[in-house]
């Protein structure tokens, strides 16, 4: 069995100094859709580290494929679920979830008009 | 104590800051707090079963990860809607 505890050690101390720095980030930050941002680089360097480490460590084939299913499954759920949780948030803070022309959001509102003009001109067609 | 043991431990420091979002936070704090604490223990269980030595242990972080999400999932929509 592969055995490099500098290399292991190394991976580990980064991957819990992010989750340390992003952990501190979320407690720091006021706003909910500010704090949503710091799971990301848990879920993406973080445990792609980690993976690393047990690829480098363990000599285990199912050890090796199911911290890579974690990691993909964490990666992939975090982005839906952030989406989610935002659109959550929005919907319950100001009761719509479109744009409306008083929230100042130019390139937001120019494609909600491009996209309305192109779906009027779908309709009469 | 081996290195993964000792990841774990500093994980499980990181879980601090999440409940103290989760018990201070409002209800939006909370469903952040919540989900990020969620991905952390998934990482603490693997970090936990690769120290341990036990590779059909790694059932568990497999198994919290898919159910975190679907817990996120609904929570997300009862905030939006009911609570």
């Amino acid at each position: 069995m592969a055995y490099h505890p500098i290399i292991t050690g190394c991976l580990l101390g980064i991957a819990v100094l992010i989750c340390f720095l992003c952990s501190l980030g979320l407690m720091v930050m006021r706003d909910p859709l500010q704090r949503l941002h710091f799971a990301t680089p848990i879920v993406s360097i973080s445990i792609g580290l980690i993976v690393v480490a047990i690829w480098v460590e363990d000599g285990e084939w199912q050890s090796r494929i199911k911290a890579v299913l974690v990691a993909l499954i964490l990666f992939f759920m975090n982005s839906i679920l952030s989406h989610a949780t935002a659109r959550a948030i929005r919907i319950r803070k100001l009761e719509h979830w479109p744009v409306t022309p008083q929230e100042h959001m130019p390139l937001v509102q120019d494609r909600g008009e491009v996209g309305a003009q192109k779906r009027s001109k779908r309709e009469k067609s | 104590m081996n290195l993964w043991l000792g990841a774990a431990a500093g994980i499980l420091v990181c879980l601090v800051p999440c409940g103290i979002v989760c018990f201070r936070g409002d209800l939006s704090d909370r469903l952040v707090g919540l989900e990020m604490a969620s991905a952390l223990a998934t990482i603490e269980l693997l970090l936990l079963c690769e120290g341990f030595g036990r590779p059909s242990f790694f059932d568990l972080p497999l198994t919290l990860s898919l159910l975190s999400f679907g817990g996120g999932m609904v929570f997300a929509r009862f905030v939006q809607r009911w609570l």
